[in-house]
């Protein structure tokens, strides 16, 4: 139903995001500078512990912030063109058509007493403006598509599976063939093996259908086999990206080296290391220069006088004094 | 292996809920099955021994962490401690046994009262079993606890309320409060699944800490089988109520033989592809309810190997060694690994 797309024009650009929280009197800084492109069937995972603002950099770019947050520098480009994500009116049309959202908790987010075919079916009435019976044909169509069959529609949330929920989920975001899916933290409440299930399911609907795919998530390990490009954030910057082998074979940024060095890997006999001292910081107290400086063990000092920028280097880019090349290259004017 | 060195020991263990269907079935007089949450666990724990507990929800490691802690009462089967019979011990003669086992809950948010300073919160257990008496006493022996835990100083976190603390140091606290009373076995139930990645491993290292310094035994209940194989000495696989699969944390990582494990460890994310790996097919479906286990083998209906067999015989326990068991058709034969 789009335009067909330029070859090499990526479908969606971020740039120099910035979105604020405002908390009683005081404005308090979500996300900062976050900037970064994303092509048709490519999947991104956007990695980082609570507050690192991940979760705020995907739900801006949908459009879906909070009340209490909004966007204040920065925007968003679909096709080339502005997304009006500050806007929730000019926002409808692109919604489910254009990017849709995935949500953790599908029992939050579906209507219980509501068969889950006719919630499928919804937004294609809505949307694009089907016929009930056309509408309803299709919500059987999607529940195929992620392996349930048909005939469960009639089914209520309730009665079905957690990952049977995630994956109605799925169908309903994918009802209007959007060509974005955001993924927030999608098989984050799910056992192994299901989880296991429905990350095996979204690669091959990414593949099929050539969808763009947002992957938010804690678990690094779960990018590994899903995506292919990762996004480290930390106090609300992007601090590495790369490709997922450059990522895991190669990391940069001591950030990324520790969360990767965190995750126990029986094939390489690797128990649990050296522990990342402290905790994350919080909206509250992020530290001025480098914000992870407190709990690196490189922190030098200029970590603390000066904020690394996000640089480019041959795999990616790192926000790291370690690697001054990488922030020379991409010195622009740029301030604030 | 000799009897005395067993802390704890599980015996047949069952527990049973008697029917109870959701809020509809009751409402429209359904009748609920009866739900066999464990349905026969032997298991056991020696002193200073790290035993992980893996399996996904509906496999029952939780509920074999709260018949240990006297929270769930069994059914059926014995719970031994220390050499005694524990089962049908109530009341005011549990006291004892509740000092010598502590037990730490997944959620630090819900496991703290949000009114009580971390002194309080920490000094509870010592106070209500009276352990020690006198208020210097009573703070030395917080003030261990929290350095134990990783709170340091001390002093610093006294006063302070668990909604002023981290997430990481609240799980913390939770630890501090299980060490206070000085226990001999702790049952920690997925004590880092809520917490940040980088925290984990912080948490981690506290626990085995312990064992190291106090030569305490801890009952690991887990989803994460790395998680599982770096933390534990052995670990015990469960499904559907049963221990389907126990061996060294090396003998379940690197040589399962049950095909639940198989698939449990290749279902786990990789972050570089297993050595050795010869994957058999993802496992379709899910978990059954633990009020329609299946006949026969209770895995045979999503097993990838399932033969005529599995459908009408339960497999009994095989030693694949001395120290590895499997309840498996298979497991004397199979060559997946």
């Amino acid at each position: 139903m789009n335009a067909p797309q330029t070859p090499g024009q990526p479908l969606l650009e971020v740039v120099d995001l910035a979105v604020d929280y405002q908390s009683k009197s005081i404005s308090l800084p979500g996300i900062r500078d976050v900037s970064f492109e994303l092509r048709a069937g490519e999947a991104v995972a956007l990695v980082g512990e609570s507050g690192s603002g991940k979760t705020t950099t995907a739900m801006a770019v949908a459009g879906l912030l909070s009340p209490n947050a909004a966007v204040t520098a920065g925007g968003v480009r679909y096709r080339g063109r502005r997304l009006p994500i500050d806007d929730d009116d000019a926002m409808r049309p692109h919604r489910w058509n254009d990017l849709s959202v995935v949500f953790q908790g599908a029992m939050n987010a579906l209507n219980p007493v509501q068969r889950v075919s006719k919630q499928i079916a919804e937004p294609c009435i809505l949307k694009l403006g089907m016929a009930r019976d056309e509408a309803m044909a299709r919500a059987r169509e999607l529940l195929e598509l992620v392996g349930i069959s048909s005939e469960r529609g009639a089914a209520f949330p309730h009665e079905l599976s957690g990952g049977m929920r995630q994956r109605v989920m799925i169908a309903m975001a994918l009802a209007c063939n959007p060509s974005v899916v955001i993924g927030d933290e999608p098989t984050t409440a799910l056992d192994v093996i299901t989880q296991a299930q429905i990350l095996k399911l979204l690669t091959k609907l990414r593949k099929e259908l050539n969808l763009a795919l947002i992957l938010i998530t804690h678990d690094l390990s779960v990018v590994a086999e899903s995506c292919d490009r990762v996004m480290i954030m930390y106090a609300g910057r992007i601090i590495e990206d790369g490709t997922v082998a450059g990522i895991f074979n190669n990391p940069k940024h001591p950030y990324t080296k520790l969360l990767i060095d965190s995750i126990p890997d029986p094939s390489t006999g690797k128990r649990i290391s050296q522990p990342i001292p402290g905790d994350p910081p919080t909206l509250q107290n992020r530290l001025s220069g480098c914000a992870f400086r407190s709990r690196c063990p490189s922190a030098m000092n200029i970590c603390a006088l000066d904020l690394p920028e996000l640089g480019a280097h041959e795999q990616g880019r790192v926000a790291c004094h370690l690697y001054p090349a990488a922030a020379e290259s991409t010195r622009f004017p740029s301030n604030g | 292996m000799g009897e005395v060195t067993n802390i704890m020991a599980l015996e047949n263990l069952q527990v049973h809920f008697p029917g109870r269907g959701g809020m509809l079935s009751n409402l429209f007089g359904r009748p609920a099955a009866h739900v066999r949450a464990i349905d026969g666990v032997d298991l056991t724990v020696r002193r200073g021994e790290i035993v992980a507990v893996v399996g996904e929800s509906g496999s029952g490691k939780s509920t074999v962490g709260r018949v240990i802690t006297k929270l769930v009462p069994p059914t059926g089967g014995k719970l031994v401690f220390d050499g005694k019979d524990m089962t049908s011990v109530e009341g005011s003669a549990l006291r004892p046994y509740r000092r010598r086992v502590q037990m730490i809950f997944q959620d630090a948010y819900q496991a703290l009262n949000p009114r009580h300073t971390i002194f309080d919160i920490v000094a509870e257990g010592v106070r209500s079993l009276h352990l020690v008496s006198g208020h210097e006493a009573i703070m030395q022996r917080v003030a261990k606890s929290l350095v134990a835990a990783g709170l340091n100083p001390p002093q610093d976190f006294f006063a302070r309320f668990p909604h002023e603390l981290s997430g990481g140091q609240r799980q913390r606290v939770v630890i501090a409060g299980a060490l206070a009373v000085e226990p001999e076995l702790i049952v920690a139930d997925e004590p880092v699944s809520m917490l940040d990645v980088s925290i984990r491993a912080q948490i981690l290292q506290v626990l085995m800490d312990l064992r190291t310094q106090r030569n305490m035994a801890l009952l690991f209940i887990t989803h994460d089988l790395p998680v599982a194989w770096s933390i534990a000495d052995r670990i015990a696989v469960m499904y559907l109520g049963r221990i389907v699969e126990i061996g060294s944390v090396d003998d379940i990582t690197f040589n399962p033989k049950h095909p639940y494990t198989v698939a449990l460890r290749d279902a786990t994310p990789k972050v570089r592809p297993m050595i050795n790996a010869d994957p058999l097919p993802g496992l379709n479906g899910e978990v059954p309810s633990a009020a329609r286990i299946p006949t026969g083998c209770r895995f045979h209906p999503r097993c990838p190997l399932a033969m005529d067999r599995c459908r009408q015989e339960e497999p009994p326990v095989v030693d694949v060694d001395s120290h590895h068991q499997s309840a498996c058709w298979l497991a004397g034969t199979s060559q997946h690994s």
